[in-house]
C-alpha cells in the first residue's frame, strides 16, 4: 500500500465515522429536546450506526492490510 | 410574515430528518434533497430562501449544486455541512463560497443558530442603507435594494455574507474597522465566523480588486484591520 492509499484509506474512515457520530449526536439531540419522538425503529437505527462506528474503529485500529 | 423555505440536501435520512424537524419547529417551510439531482430539480422548481448543503453528495459534490446557483444575482444563501477539515478551504475559499459551515459532527442546534444568524445577517443588510439605494465607491457600485454589486459596469456575483462585508466597509470609507468591530457589526460574534473572516475578505477582494494581492479598495490596515479606500 502506498503512503498515498494510506492516507485516503484513513481520510475515508475519518469520513465515515465523522458521518456516523453526527447522525447519534443529533438523533439524541433530537430526542433530549423532544424534536424527535425516541420510537423503538428510530433507537434501532441508531444502535446500528454505533455499531458501524465500532466496525470502522477496528478498521482504524487494524492499519492498512 | 411569509415562512422563510429552506432546502436541506445531505444524503444521511436520519439526518435529513432531525434538521428538518428542528429546522420545521423554528417555523420554516423545509424541503429535504438526497443527492445533486433532487437538489437541482428542487431549486430549479422554485428556489428556498436558504440551502444547508453536504459537501460529499452520492451523485457529485455539494459544490455542483452550489455552481448551479451561482448566477449573478440570484444567490441562495449557503450553509455547508462538511465532514473533513480539509474540505473547508474548499468550501469557503472557492469563488463560490458558502457564507457560512459547520463542521461534522455537529450539533442541529448549532445549526439552527448558523441558519438564523445568517437569515439576521441578510435582513441588516437590506434595510440597514435604508437611506441611500445606491452606494458608490470608485468603480464600485452597490445596490442595496436589488443586492448587487457592479465593478466598473460588470456585475460581480457576492455572497450574503462578503456583500454585507462590503456595504459596512463602504457606508463609511476610509474608516478604519478592527476585526472585532467588523464583526460587532456583523451581528454575529461566533467564533467561526472571526475564523472565516480573513477568508471572506480574501473572496471579496477576488471579487471586485483588479489586482487581489494588491488591493486598492478593502485595504489592510496592519494591526488594526480593514477600511474601504477611495482609490
Amino acid at each position: 500500500m502506498s503512503d498515498d492509499e494510506r492516507t485516503r484509506t484513513a481520510a475515508e474512515i475519518r469520513h465515515e465515522i465523522a458521518n456516523a457520530v453526527s447522525i447519534v449526536q443529533a438523533n439524541l439531540e433530537g430526542m433530549l429536546d423532544g424534536v424527535l419522538e425516541p420510537t423503538p425503529d428510530r433507537l434501532e437505527a441508531l444502535h446500528q450506526t454505533l455499531s458501524g462506528i465500532t466496525v470502522a474503529l477496528e478498521r482504524w485500529r487494524r492499519g492498512p492490510q | 410574515m411569509e415562512r422563510k423555505r429552506l432546502l436541506i440536501v445531505d444524503d444521511e435520512p436520519q439526518i435529513r430528518e432531525v434538521l428538518e424537524a428542528y429546522l420545521a419547529r423554528e417555523g420554516f417551510d423545509v424541503e429535504a434533497a438526497g443527492n445533486v439531482a433532487e437538489a437541482r430539480a428542487s431549486l430549479e422548481k422554485r428556489p428556498p430562501d436558504l440551502v444547508v448543503l453536504d459537501v460529499t453528495l452520492p451523485d457529485g459534490s455539494g459544490l455542483d449544486v452550489l455552481g448551479s446557483l451561482a448566477k449573478p444575482g440570484e444567490r441562495v444563501p449557503t450553509i455547508m455541512l462538511t465532514a473533513r477539515s480539509d474540505e473547508t478551504d474548499r468550501v469557503v475559499g472557492l469563488e463560490l463560497g458558502a457564507d457560512d459551515y459547520v463542521t461534522k459532527p455537529f450539533s442541529p442546534r448549532e445549526v439552527v443558530a448558523r441558519v438564523r444568524a445568517l437569515f439576521r445577517r441578510i435582513e441588516e443588510s437590506s434595510k440597514a442603507p435604508a437611506q441611500a439605494a445606491k452606494t458608490r465607491v470608485g468603480d464600485v457600485e452597490i445596490d442595496h435594494q436589488f443586492h448587487e454589486v457592479r465593478v466598473a459596469g460588470k456585475p460581480a456575483s457576492l455572497t450574503a455574507t462578503e456583500f454585507r462585508i462590503l456595504s459596512l466597509l463602504a457606508a463609511n470609507p476610509g474608516e478604519v474597522f478592527t476585526r472585532s468591530h467588523l464583526l460587532d457589526r456583523l451581528n454575529d460574534g461566533g467564533e467561526i465566523f472571526e475564523r472565516t473572516l480573513d477568508r471572506h475578505i480574501n473572496n471579496l477582494r477576488k471579487k471586485i480588486e483588479k489586482d487581489p494581492a494588491h488591493p486598492q479598495y478593502v485595504v489592510t490596515v496592519y494591526g488594526v484591520g480593514y477600511k474601504m479606500n477611495r482609490p
